[in-house]
């Protein structure tokens, strides 16, 4: 590969991390819907719905976490782009 | 009272089909990871470069974690069906693998189809059975299924403590 063809090739990674963290993105608002649902409609104290609702919390965490992750590596991944020139 | 038996079981059923939704997406996000750590692998070939191979080891990690939240939202659904069962029995369906065990793609989403058309078709066989039941709570002469009767038992208890009107607010978002 030459250095065109890999700053190309870096340029498709950024794409689809961007992709991931818009669909992530898209995930975290769905959890926080999920949750509003969740807390508005069921009995709080019932360990089924305890267990409902510390899994979504944990997704949530989680899901914001993927998309600081994937900002991170497009930083990376541009930073290393810069040094080609 | 303030919330029928049919609109609290279709915000569950919203709650699920939402939960399962944002499990799909997830596993959506890890496959468009897995193709940026391909790309970035492929650029970073033969170089020590310190920031590239950082990249590539993020959105590794980025992968995995998506996955993980596909799997905490399966668990999350497992639980609210196993919710919906305790008050309605046999209307969704529990998960048949180990609790622990990662769910493929096509997993989550056949799951996901089977709970929603089974919630679905019980809701249709007994939302007109609920609708008698809260217009006629007190005549004991109706026949009224075991299950539709816990039904409406276990949502008087939930429905109760709150104010009269406060599940206006809370029944349609998208309406």
């Amino acid at each position: 590969m030459n250095v065109e063809q890999v700053k190309a090739t870096i340029g498709r990674g950024d794409r689809a991390a961007d992709e991931a963290k818009t669909a992530m993105a898209q995930v975290r608002d769905q959890i926080t819907e999920a949750a509003r649902l969740a807390t508005a409609t069921h009995d709080s104290r019932h360990p089924h719905v305890e267990r409902g609702h510390d899994r979504l919390k944990q997704a949530h965490a989680e899901a914001e976490a993927v998309i600081a992750v994937l900002s991170a590596a497009v930083d990376a991944a541009e930073t290393y782009r810069r040094t080609l020139g | 009272m303030s919330a029928s038996v049919a609109e609290v079981l279709a915000q569950l059923r919203e709650l699920l089909g939402v939960i399962d939704q944002a499990a799909v997406t997830a596993l959506r996000a890890q496959t468009d990871a897995r193709h940026a750590q391909t790309a970035y692998q492929e650029a970073g070939t033969g170089t020590q470069n310190t920031d590239i191979n950082q990249a590539i080891a993020l959105v590794r990690t980025a992968a995995e974690k998506a996955g993980r939240v596909a799997h905490l939202l399966a668990g999350a659904a497992t639980a609210y069906a196993d919710y919906i069962n305790t008050i309605a029995p046999g209307t969704a369906p529990t998960r048949q693998s180990a609790p622990e065990a990662m769910p493929t793609g096509e997993e989550l989403v056949t799951e996901a189809g089977q709970r929603s058309s089974r919630f679905n078709s019980w809701l249709r066989r007994t939302s007109g059975k609920a609708d008698d039941l809260q217009d006629g709570v007190s005549d004991a002469t109706k026949n009224i299924g075991e299950g539709t009767k816990a039904v409406g038992e276990a949502v008087r208890h939930r429905v109760d403590p709150h104010p009269a009107g406060h599940a206006t607010t809370t029944g349609s978002p998208h309406e």
